[in-house]
């Protein structure tokens, strides 16, 4: 069945502001652009977006959260924590 | 989502399907219904068009957690794309059961927490409930009443002194024995009235 071992990978929510006019503007963080700008992103030139990120514990990589849904480890997700095991599930 | 294969997944569990009829009064109906001989369990397979359209996936949790209610168990089926999405702290608050479908495999991830179902009543009977409590108020009230009497009554005859009982002492018989009379005339007591009206008239 399972193995008895948990892990439990926190989610990274991380807020973007995106340039849509100058597409060789550096994508900053909110809090970044606040800082370096001294104001909020007003639209229509600047947009945010939200995205959630966690870094897979089997292998290291920067994933989303959906890609875990087609992972056999994966058991399920609890606030911003992804539960998965150690083992495949047989 | 295959909904045989979720069936299959309860079965397995040595529970037996419930018969349509036997919901057919929910306004809300479950995807599957179980028991066990004495818990229902409720199975709500999420419909493909709550997973992309917001308002049809919160319709399917407000029709989950309705369902709750009317069974002991309840469980949601979801594929694993959207178990990563949704915080499954909430389901154990609300003790709903979670089961992933990743298309292949099935996985209970969260068992469902046992409740008492509620029992809903029509208006009418609740009426006629509460004209019953009401009767039976009254009768209490009643009883109570008489309770207090016995009591009094009980304390007057403790508090009375006893009556000595009568008694009435029986007169003796005078039998008639007068010696060669038929055996006929001994012992009857026709001879001693006949004596008695034969005195009175002497007396006269």
């Amino acid at each position: 069945m399972q193995s008895e071992a948990i892990r439990y990978t926190s989610i990274r929510k991380i807020q973007l502001v995106i340039d849509v006019e100058d597409y060789l503007a550096p994508i900053l963080t909110l809090k970044d652009f606040e800082k370096i700008y001294k104001t909020k992103p007003k639209p229509p030139r600047y947009r945010i977006a939200s995205i959630e990120v966690l870094v897979c514990p089997e292998d290291g990589n920067v994933i989303l959260p959906t890609e875990c849904s087609k992972c056999p480890r994966f058991i399920r997700r609890v606030k911003d924590m992804i539960l998965c095991i150690e083992k495949t599930i047989e | 989502m295959e909904v045989n294969k979720i069936k299959q997944y309860f079965l397995n569990k040595n529970l037996i399907e419930i018969d349509e009829d036997e919901i057919r009064n929910l306004e809300i109906k479950p995807t599957l219904a179980f028991t066990d001989g004495e818990n229902k369990i409720f199975v709500k397979i999420i419909p493909l068009e709550a997973i992309s359209n917001r308002s049809q996936f919160i319709k399917f949790m407000m029709e989950t957690s309705a369902l709750r209610e009317q069974c002991n168990m309840i469980y949601i089926v979801i594929p694993s794309l959207i178990a990563t999405i949704i915080d499954s702290e909430i389901l154990k608050e609300m003790g709903i059961g979670l089961i992933i479908s990743t298309g292949e495999k099935i996985r209970e991830v969260l068992p469902a927490k046992k409740y008492k179902p509620k029992i809903i009543l029509e208006a009418n009977l609740i009426e006629q409930i509460e004209q019953i409590s009401s009767r039976l108020e009254r009768i209490e009230s009643y009883i109570h009443r008489l309770e207090s009497q016995i009591n009094q009554i009980a304390k007057r005859i403790g508090e009375a002194k006893p009556i000595k009982p009568i008694t009435i002492e029986k007169p003796v018989e005078a039998k008639i024995e007068i010696p060669g009379l038929p055996s006929y005339m001994q012992n009857n007591p026709w001879l001693q009235i006949l004596k008695g009206r034969g005195e009175r008239e002497i007396a006269k």
